[in-house]
């Protein structure tokens, strides 16, 4: 399955306008300036994933997921370094002078995983809104592994081989603290050929609209 | 000793430790708010029964039910209580079915200390 020139132009702008309002809650969250690389979008089977993620790397990363369902099913991971995440936890919850006193540590996977709940419901929500379809999401879990390990995790799916990865990446840098994300979403063979369906449909929308102008 | 009480009192109904606390480190200090918080429905039906809380900030995407679908729950023992929904997950659907059962507002996540100021503001529970 490869992505045609229109379908791929299609996904990174709606990457582009989730990843986009992702920045403006990250810069809300914590007061700092977010600047955004354009994001790039591909279609991998699980194994080709890390190969495409030079920037994440071989070692371990954190991840933050959840669960999609609805009109396509499958999971929604972000991913960060670990220092990376160890840093926006901290810039997150030293923002508030509520902690002194409080182990920090006890904080630092809660403060990630709610970050990533926030980034990914809103690239998701773009994503639903744009497609015109309702997409289902459970709460936030956390992940620490290499890229490799945290993709061959349980998938509760008979062929895991056949799961599609539309790898949205997207830098994430906040100016103070140098923290790049990037987004996967590991959907079902049927969910992207679902996906990919809309977003030609959505094409030809638009294509028809702007014709209709000219004429 | 002081035995005056809170004019007004919230319940947030978060499951993340962070959100909860990020909404009570923005409720100005100097407000007469008492904040009560809990991380599931249970807890947050509890509360309710003890405290009668003027306001319910209720977490969408929460384990188990939604955070809709638990307002409607605590509407039945508090129906006059104004809802509020907390959510980074701002699909139409989501926002059509906070509207229909009857939430005040929805507050998009992240938590600000300029969205907690005005949802207090514009009306004081």
């Amino acid at each position: 399955m490869i992505l045609v020139d229109a379908q791929r132009d299609a996904l990174t702008e709606i990457a582009n306008i989730g990843v986009s309002r992702a920045a403006k809650q990250l810069s809300l969250l914590l007061d700092d300036n977010i600047e955004m690389r354009v994001p790039t979008v591909d279609i991998a089977a699980l194994d080709d994933v890390p190969a495409l993620l030079p920037e994440v790397g071989s070692g371990e990363v954190v991840s933050v997921f959840q669960e999609l369902d609805g009109y396509i099913i499958g999971r929604a991971m972000l991913m960060f370094h670990s220092e990376e995440s160890r840093a926006l936890a901290h810039a997150l919850v030293g923002n508030i002078n509520l902690l002194t006193g409080t182990d920090m540590r006890t904080f630092e996977h809660e403060a990630v995983t709610e970050i990533g709940n926030i980034i990914i419901s809103s690239c998701v929500s773009v994503i639903a809104d744009v497609l015109g379809k309702e997409i289902l999401l459970t709460v936030p879990s956390y992940g620490e592994d290499t890229v490799a390990n945290l993709l061959r995790d349980d998938w509760h799916h008979p062929f895991p081989e056949e799961m599609r990865v539309l790898v949205m990446q997207a830098g994430l840098r906040a100016a103070y603290r140098d923290v790049t994300g990037t987004l996967l979403i590991v959907l079902t063979l049927q969910s992207m050929r679902a996906l990919l369906d809309q977003v030609d449909a959505l094409v030809n929308q638009f294509r028809m609209r702007s014709d209709g102008a000219d004429a | 000793m002081d035995d005056r009480r809170p004019m007004h009192s919230i319940l947030i109904v978060d499951d993340s430790a962070t959100s909860r606390l990020l909404f009570r480190a923005h409720v100005p200090r100097d407000a007469d708010y008492a904040v009560l918080e809990c991380d599931s429905e249970e807890k947050a039906r509890e509360l309710c029964r003890e405290h009668r809380p003027d306001l319910v900030v209720l977490d969408y995407n929460m384990p188990g039910r939604n955070g809709v679908e638990i307002g409607s729950v605590l509407r039945s023992e508090l129906p006059d209580v104004r809802m509020v929904l907390l959510t980074a997950n701002t699909q139409r659907s989501v926002l059509d079915a906070a509207q229909a059962h009857g939430f005040s507002a929805v507050i998009e996540k992240p938590i600000t200390r300029e969205k907690v100021v005005s949802l207090l503001e514009k009306g004081a529970p």
